[in-house]
């Protein structure tokens, strides 16, 4: 079964989108911050990334996903990324702007634990 | 007390001073041959040369005048030195005149009393000390000339045909004449005087004022601004700890709802119920603080029927029955407007239209092209706004009493619309009877040209 890695500085909710992904077989790993999530996604080679965009700064998880999408051997990681800007206005993204966002797939905050296994079974092509 | 004026209207006085001269010169010129062909017995040549004298000097003060506005820039004491030119040429004007009028006739020719035009400019332009010496330099110039020719000092020119010969030999009458034209001359400084300076003094004290208000409403602003900035980060700060808990009650209710007696079903479903209040509560508030603080717009053009439709895609209304109409004339009907904003408006007025209409109602959505602007249209069938309260329900927070009763809200999407609406430099109107319906009309302009600040 696949291998998630996912990386929020919210504990609890990392720890609760852990329980529902776990409830569906995946294997899943926590990362609190930026610099742990890259440690660990380089060690692990996760199957998907699960990716937090607000951490300590407001574009921590782009950071990372641009350090993820430009190492040789984690691109190929699809990333999903959770985002809670983007409606009115704020910064407006989409997967299409690829030189900025560098993800997959993105959802919007509040997560619904079933759209978040939809987006992960159509990246993992289950 | 320097004069107030600002310094192009200045030098368009000193302009229009300027211009009057030249009427005047020609004036002169053409009275002396009027005069002559009415046989009055003028001196024409001198009045020609008189004539002639005034363009001459005139185009002195013009080029003199050129040369102030082309400093203008650089020179701060342009009020003294305007004052300074009127002096000059109010003098160089008594002299002219009062030698003018000893050729024509002296004391009798009433044409003596055009100082009265010198004293009413000196009197706007100069301080009231300034105008009081104008006029005493009119009253000694003209007395000097009476009496100089009264006395044989200097001859006096006799107009026949023209003043009865008695008139000189009549000293009481010159006296008169004289003192009419002295006391004149002052109660019209006097008065120009008092009147200028109470203007002035007015002048000052509203651009003191303007100055002021201007001070107080930058204040004004900068406060609100930094409530807005205040509001968006408390409400950012709630939301994000909002999703994360709407997403573990998801969680707990997902994974352990078979474990879960009915009780705790029910208080799970509640805090979530909660939740997603709270959470789209704070969400509109970030939203109307992110556009108040948002200075520019961007504008990009917009087509309605696909932003209709966008809408329409989010808020359906299909589970109420409800009949949606769509009507954009012409079709194909574009508007430069930032396409964020102008969605957000159009989600609110669809939004309260489906919530606030009973099942079976109808709701329509019309945009035409109105000179130079788009009005858009949205009606329903639905519960209506109270008359009275139809005034307030574009203030943030406030929620009609009905609309209250049926649903839970912020109050705050109206009110942002109404913002919306107004940065694209539009307006906003309702109509509403209650119990029967709500239309609530925009008007946009095509194109909203943002004020350049």
């Amino acid at each position: 079964m696949a291998r998630i890695l996912i990386i929020d500085d919210d504990k609890e909710l990392a720890h609760a989108l852990k329980i529902a992904l776990e409830a569906r077989g995946y294997t899943t790993y926590c990362a609190y911050n930026g610099e742990e999530g890259l440690n660990m996604a380089a060690s692990l080679k996760p199957d998907l990334i699960i990716l937090d965009v607000m951490m300590r700064t407001k574009d921590e998880g782009f950071q990372v996903s641009y350090r993820l999408k430009n190492h040789p051997e984690l691109k190929e990681i699809p990333i999903i990324m959770l985002t809670s800007v983007g409606r009115v206005t704020g910064f407006r993204f989409s997967t299409e702007d690829e030189d900025y966002l560098m993800a997959d797939e993105l959802l919007e905050k509040p997560v619904k634990p079933a759209t978040l296994v939809e987006k992960i079974k159509a990246l993992l092509k289950e | 007390m320097k004069i107030s004026l600002k310094e192009a209207e200045l030098t368009e006085r000193l302009r229009w001073y300027i211009n009057i001269r030249w009427l005047t010169a020609g004036a002169v010129g053409l009275a002396g041959l009027v005069a002559r062909w009415l046989r009055v017995d003028v001196p024409l040549t001198t009045i020609i040369l008189i004539a002639l004298f005034i363009a001459l000097y005139n185009v002195a003060f013009q080029l003199y005048l050129k040369r102030i506005k082309s400093r203008r820039l650089v020179s701060i004491d342009l009020p003294q030195k305007a004052e300074r030119f009127v002096l000059l040429q109010a003098v160089v004007d008594i002299i002219t005149l009062t030698v003018l009028i000893h050729y024509t006739g002296g004391l009798e020719n009433p044409f003596i009393f055009y100082f009265i035009f010198h004293t009413v400019l000196t009197g706007i332009f100069l301080p009231p000390a300034t105008a009081y010496m104008q006029a005493a330099f009119v009253s000694v110039a003209v007395g000097a000339m009476a009496i100089g020719e009264y006395l044989s000092i200097i001859p006096h020119h006799h107009l026949k045909g023209f003043i009865p010969e008695e008139l000189y030999d009549t000293p009481i009458y010159l006296a008169t004449v004289y003192g009419a034209f002295a006391t004149a001359i002052l109660f019209t400084t006097y008065i120009v005087s008092s009147i200028s300076e109470r203007l002035k003094a007015g002048e000052l004290e509203l651009a003191e004022k303007t100055k002021r208000l201007k001070e107080l409403n930058r204040q004004l602003e900068q406060k609100d601004r930094l409530k807005s900035e205040y509001v968006r980060m408390v409400a950012h700060d709630v939301k994000g700890p909002l999703s994360s808990i709407l997403t573990m009650v998801d969680v707990l209710t997902d994974e352990y709802l078979k474990n879960l007696p009915q009780d705790a079903l029910q208080i799970t479903a509640g805090i979530r119920r909660k939740a997603e209040f709270l959470h789209g509560y704070v969400a509109e508030l970030l939203d109307i603080s992110e556009i108040r603080l948002k200075k520019t717009l961007r504008l990009e053009p917009v087509e309605l029927s696909a932003l209709v439709e966008d809408v329409l895609m989010l808020t359906g209304g299909g589970e109420k029955g409800l009949q949606i109409e769509v009507t954009i004339k012409p079709q194909g009907l574009t508007l430069v407007a930032d396409r964020e904003q102008l969605f957000c408006v159009l989600k609110n007025l669809i939004e309260n239209a489906v919530n606030y209409t009973p099942e079976g109602g109808r709701i329509t959505i019309s945009a035409t092209a109105e000179d130079g602007a788009v009005r858009i249209d949205v009606s329903d069938t639905g519960i209506g706004i109270p008359p009275d309260e139809i005034g307030r329900i574009f203030d943030e927070f406030y929620r009609a009493t009905n609309a209250e009763k049926l649903t839970r809200g912020t109050g705050l999407g109206l009110s942002l619309v109404k913002l919306i609406v107004e940065r694209h430099g539009g307006s906003i109107s309702v109509e509403s009877t209650p119990g029967m319906g709500t239309t609530f009309s925009l008007r946009l302009p095509l194109r909203h040209e943002p004020d350049k600040e």
